[in-house]
């Protein structure tokens, strides 16, 4: 059952000509209205540049399914960073581009300059690439995920790509997928038999944070049952509280955050959780303002340039609130995996002492892993592996 | 070059031509030259008697940004801004090419920036054109429809602010005023109570902008720097508190002229060291 507010969501479906026959174009046809539907020949609009803040509204609302063409398989763009911060070893594994839901602080705002929302209908395509590095390094604890520029479950419904996911690495236990989301649908894979090694994550904030800042999606009740679900399922659950924004009364608000998770998980249920503070890129300022105007948490913020050109908090107002979240659950259960995201190593010492090598449960996460085959042809070729 | 590039232009009046396009090019056009026009719209040369007229088709939008381009060597966005403001309206005109050939991203955020900035004091245009602003520099206009900036317009000029200042006090400017202060509370005469010693006035007035657009983190600032600038640091040095992006911390400056000056230092930072680690230690039990 295809929820009606996805439907009505979208006020226009384009579907390219190639990708027709495919499984999710005919999913598409019948879950949308015909006069909602277009089939296409190449990009149904163009744009030079950055979107204007209508442009980029209005994306959200216009589906383009289409082949993709190039590497679906890449690295965190964290890791392209390595000077400035401290990485995870995390790859991506885009199923698409921009988001139905509309955060505030979404940094697709400074990276997309396309003016349709992209769903992408050659996943087998992405499941070989999978399947090829899946032979050349089978024991390795690679861990991929599918949220990073597209909400991995907001569209599911649609997509079911989940599913196809899903069964792809029960064949390969060693590796993880994590799918990554803000949203509560997650029935349409519940009943998938998986291999142990999938984690459903939650980017998750505090409750006038989501209500405030996170437009359009599920409310942090909602995000916490479905995650209860998919761990009575067996499946691993994770928690990004990212980004810790700093509103008055934040304490408060991410005190909560933190005795909900506690009372409704065990450490032992919870993969990891990460935290990672407010930052974006300095241009995207403008759109957020336009878009948000300034009484959001988010606009109205006092940010400063940081060493890797985004802008962040003052680093002394990053290290209390780190320190509030990461002691807030160390002192509930001292087995809480909780890890800081996108952080320079300086913020990794001065809330842990040591940097993530050095902490025994997060050793396995941060081991620097042999580079996949599409990194090696990009770094050969001399760029970069993300934007 | 286009074929219809080849035809000679016709010398006409400029009573037979339509000088809707006047966008008030900063270039003065060379002294006994003629307009030039194409199909009877002015291009350039706006005050003269004569027109060179060039017929040229309709859809030749190559040989149109090619006769434009070679009548300005260079075009500031301002000017560009007032060339689309008048040419929107022509559907002929192949704007958006023209956008192109001087370099720029011809999308509707371009478009939208240039309608603003169009409604900006000329003062302030010509302060943009000058500085060689850029539209990403003015694009805290976009969310300054309704809002009355006059007052900021001018102390930009008044402080002959530079181009980054000037800028920066615009954006402050604007968030301010949507965060709820008046504009009246942001003039130079108001904050001038903020002006320190070694700035220059328009530098202390963007100082005090930021004081009111980053007020937490300059209470926390002030009270840090009061608290690290009263330790011990060693007797001939100077200790200077600053921010550095998302840091702060401070600056020593140390003079050694022999081993022994290099002694004493070391000693009285090993104090202030101590000292330090002691209140860590105090907040942490």
């Amino acid at each position: 059952m295809i929820s009606p507010e996805i439907v009505q969501h979208f006020e226009k479906i384009f579907i390219d000509e190639k990708s027709r026959d495919s499984e999710l174009a005919q999913r598409v046809l019948q879950i949308f209205p015909a006069e909602k539907i277009q089939f296409v020949l190449g990009p149904p609009l163009s744009n030079k540049g950055p979107l204007s803040a209508e442009q980029f509204d209005r994306s959200k609302r216009l589906l383009y399914v289409k082949p993709f063409e190039g590497h679906f398989f890449k690295r965190c763009p964290g890791a392209s960073q390595k000077k400035v911060l401290t990485c995870c070893n995390y790859y991506v594994l885009n199923l698409g581009q921009q988001c139905n839901m509309n955060c505030s602080y979404c940094y697709l705002q400074s990276y997309l300059n396309t003016p349709t929302m992209q769903m992408y209908s050659n996943i087998d395509q992405a499941l070989k690439e999978l399947e090829d590095m899946a032979e050349t390094h089978p024991d390795l604890p690679y861990r991929v995920g599918t949220g990073e520029v597209i909400d991995s479950l907001s569209l599911d419904e649609i997509s079911l790509h989940s599913r196809k996911l899903i069964a792809f690495f029960k064949k390969f236990p060693k590796w993880t997928l994590e799918f990554k989301t803000k949203s509560d649908k997650v029935d349409q894979f519940l009943d998938c038999e998986h291999a142990g090694n999938v984690v459903v994550s939650w980017s998750i904030n505090a409750p006038e944070v989501i209500s405030r800042e996170e437009h359009g999606t599920a409310s942090f009740e909602a995000r916490l049952k479905a995650a209860r679900k998919c761990a009575d399922r067996g499946f691993q659950v994770a928690f990004h509280i990212d980004p810790l924004i700093y509103h008055s009364g934040w304490q408060q608000g991410y005190q909560s955050l933190i005795d909900e998770i506690h009372a409704r998980f065990r450490p032992s249920e919870v993969h990891v959780v990460s935290v990672g503070a407010l930052r974006f890129q300095p241009e995207q300022r403008h759109l957020m303002r336009e878009r948000f105007g300034m009484s959001s948490w988010v606009t109205s913020a006092e940010m400063f340039q940081s060493e890797g050109g985004k802008l962040r908090y003052d680093q002394n107002l990053r290290k209390e609130m780190f320190d509030f979240v990461v002691h807030g659950l160390k002192a509930k259960d001292p087995a809480w995996k909780v890890f800081l995201c996108m952080e320079t190593p300086e913020s990794w010492i001065s809330s842990y002492e040591k940097t993530p090598l050095q902490v025994p449960e997060l050793k396995e996460i941060f081991r620097p892993l042999p580079k996949i085959r599409s990194e090696s042809q990009e770094q050969n070729a001399g760029q970069a592996c993300h934007p | 070059m286009s074929k219809s590039d080849l035809k000679p232009p016709q010398l006409c009046s400029m009573s037979q031509c339509d000088k809707s396009l006047d966008f008030s090019p900063l270039q003065s056009w060379p002294e006994g030259l003629p307009a030039v026009a194409v199909n009877s719209f002015v291009l350039a040369g706006f005050s003269r008697e004569f027109v060179f007229n060039h017929q040229l088709e309709e859809n030749d939008v190559e040989g149109i940004c090619t006769l434009f381009r070679s009548l300005y060597f260079d075009l500031s966005f301002a000017e560009m801004a007032r060339l689309s403001q008048k040419a929107k309206f022509l559907s002929w005109f192949p704007l958006a090419a023209l956008v192109q050939k001087f370099g720029w991203q011809a999308n509707d955020q371009f478009f939208q920036i240039a309608d603003r900035l169009v409604k900006t004091p000329v003062g302030f245009q010509k302060w943009c054109t000058e500085k060689k602003v850029s539209p990403q520099d003015l694009a805290p206009l976009l969310s300054a429809d309704g809002l009355e900036l006059k007052q900021l317009f001018h102390d930009i000029l008044h402080f002959q602010l530079s181009k980054s200042l000037g800028v920066k006090a615009l954006e402050l400017g604007i968030e301010l005023i949507l965060q709820g202060q008046t504009v009246e509370n942001l003039t130079c005469q108001k904050l001038l109570s903020f002006v320190n010693n070694g700035q220059s006035p328009g530098e202390a007035w963007i100082a005090a902008l930021k004081q009111l657009r980053y007020p937490e983190t300059f209470k926390r600032d002030q009270a840090q720097e009061e608290k690290m600038t009263s330790l011990p640091w060693p007797g001939t040095s100077h200790a200077k508190w600053i921010r550095q992006g998302d840091k702060t911390g401070i600056e020593l400056k140390l003079f050694v002229s022999q081993p022994s000056d290099l002694k004493k230092y070391l000693q009285s930072l090993n104090k202030v060291q101590d000292l330090l680690e002691q209140e860590a230690t105090g907040t942490k039990h």
